[in-house]
């Protein structure tokens, strides 16, 4: 009996006549493309792996190995009849989206109770991809009252939550239209600059009395949220290469922000003092 | 006091706009931001209890919040992942990320340092809380399983 590996605890089968309708590609694509999906949208790499090896398992694979790093998945079963499969998966794009890690979590789940047959997880993804869990202007409306919230919360006064959260409108917008500039790292100097540029400009223009309350708001909005305790967690797990990835984007990340900011600070002159 | 009530109230609402930020179902949006009210009270409680030291506070508050976002998720039938990524953004060293850099700019090295260890310091704290209450439930339900087992 297969075990968890956390958790030492065994893992679901289903009947042999379910699974066995099947072939190991098969299984292996329609678990990689859940795990696939998974990782896009802010998945940590152990619910990958765990993922993936779930889903082969009720479907009679007797050996899964799976690896996953934040942008790679590869992964290999052995059936039951001797018969293998290997595939690897490349990720480019990750955004964190509870929505779609909720709804294809579910998915996987049933897979492994057998409330869902494998033919139909293509079309199940699609559409898990493509709604929306609700209006996607809302957001910007949760970028200010996120960057609003925190200059408060670090100390600044309520006209200091407002300018923070003008700024951190023009920094949700910017992120609503998703502007192709280059590459991550480019598009964060990018916004970052934008965001501490606008900031800059609400506050001497007469809103807010603490500049660096209003940047600290604007700045929760851009670093890369809990990337480093992230970092940290995979470490501690055992997934020392994907920490080490995690740990390694989560520095240049902020040292981007900081980029971004320092420029803005220069581009202004004087203020900063 | 009131000044920290005000603080707790600013965190519940910034968690609430990166519950939407981070796309969460409607239906979840509730259980996310009390988890993030957790966060808020218990760091600012040890926060009163340690006043010198940015560690004790974040791990407990991290932990609190992993717990909560443990709980939220058993209610809710969904990954935990949902509620501890919103519910802990309230500790994510914002602060101390910004004035490292500011006294960097401003040639104050020594500052610039001091706040970059906090930063790193309350990094390592979030992580150490999260991998705490995460050994906790492996344990607790690597025993649940053995127990049903014996039966």
């Amino acid at each position: 009996m297969k075990k968890n590996k956390l958790s030492g605890v065994d893992l679901p089968k289903l009947n042999s006549a379910e699974a066995a309708k099947y072939s190991a590609d098969y299984i292996l694509c329609k678990a990689l493309d859940i795990g696939e999906n998974i990782l896009r949208c802010g998945g940590e790499p152990h619910r990958i792996e765990d993922t993936v090896n779930r889903i082969c398992t009720a479907y009679g694979a007797v050996h899964t190995d799976v690896f996953a790093l934040p942008s790679l998945v590869m992964a290999g079963v052995r059936m039951a009849d001797g018969t293998t499969a290997s595939q690897i998966r490349r990720v480019y794009n990750t955004a964190n989206n509870m929505y779609r890690l909720d709804t294809l979590n579910d998915i996987s789940r049933k897979i492994c109770s057998g409330e869902i047959k494998l033919d139909d997880v293509d079309e199940l993804i699609e559409k898990a991809t493509t709604t929306k869990p609700f209006n996607r202007y809302l957001t910007l409306l949760a970028g200010m009252l996120a960057a609003g919230g925190f200059a408060i919360f670090f100390g600044g006064t309520l006209l200091d939550g407002c300018a923070a959260a003008i700024a951190g409108l023009v920094v949700s917008a910017l992120n609503l239209h998703k502007l192709k500039i280059g590459n991550k790292m480019l598009y964060t100097v990018a916004v970052s600059f934008v965001g501490a540029l606008s900031a800059l400009s609400i506050v001497e223009l007469g809103l807010g009395n603490n500049i660096d309350m209003v940047m600290i708001g604007t700045i929760m909005l851009l670093i890369p949220g809990l990337a480093f305790g992230n970092a940290v967690r995979d470490l501690l797990f055992g997934d020392t290469v994907s920490g080490v990835i995690q740990f390694t984007q989560a520095i240049l990340t902020a040292v981007m922000v900081a980029f971004g900011f320092i420029v803005a600070i220069l581009a202004f002159g004087g203020v900063f003092n | 006091m009131s000044d920290i009530v005000v603080k707790i109230v600013a965190g519940i609402v910034a968690t609430f706009g990166f519950a939407l930020l981070f796309r969460l179902k409607p239906k979840h949006w509730l259980y996310a931001t009390l988890d993030g009210a957790i966060a808020c009270v218990f760091y600012f409680i040890f926060a009163e209890l340690f006043p010198d030291n940015a560690f004790v506070p974040n791990l407990v508050a991290s932990l609190a919040c992993a717990f909560g976002a443990e709980v939220f998720a058993r209610i809710c039938k969904a990954p935990s992942t949902v509620f501890l990524l919103p519910g802990c953004i309230a500790l994510v060293p914002g602060g101390s990320l910004y004035y490292s850099m500011s006294n960097l700019l401003n040639s104050n090295y020594r500052d610039a340092a001091q706040y970059l260890l906090t930063t790193a310091e309350v990094g390592a704290a979030i992580g150490g809380g999260i991998i705490i209450a995460a050994f906790v439930k492996f344990v607790v339900f690597g025993v649940i399983d053995r127990v049903k087992k014996q039966k």
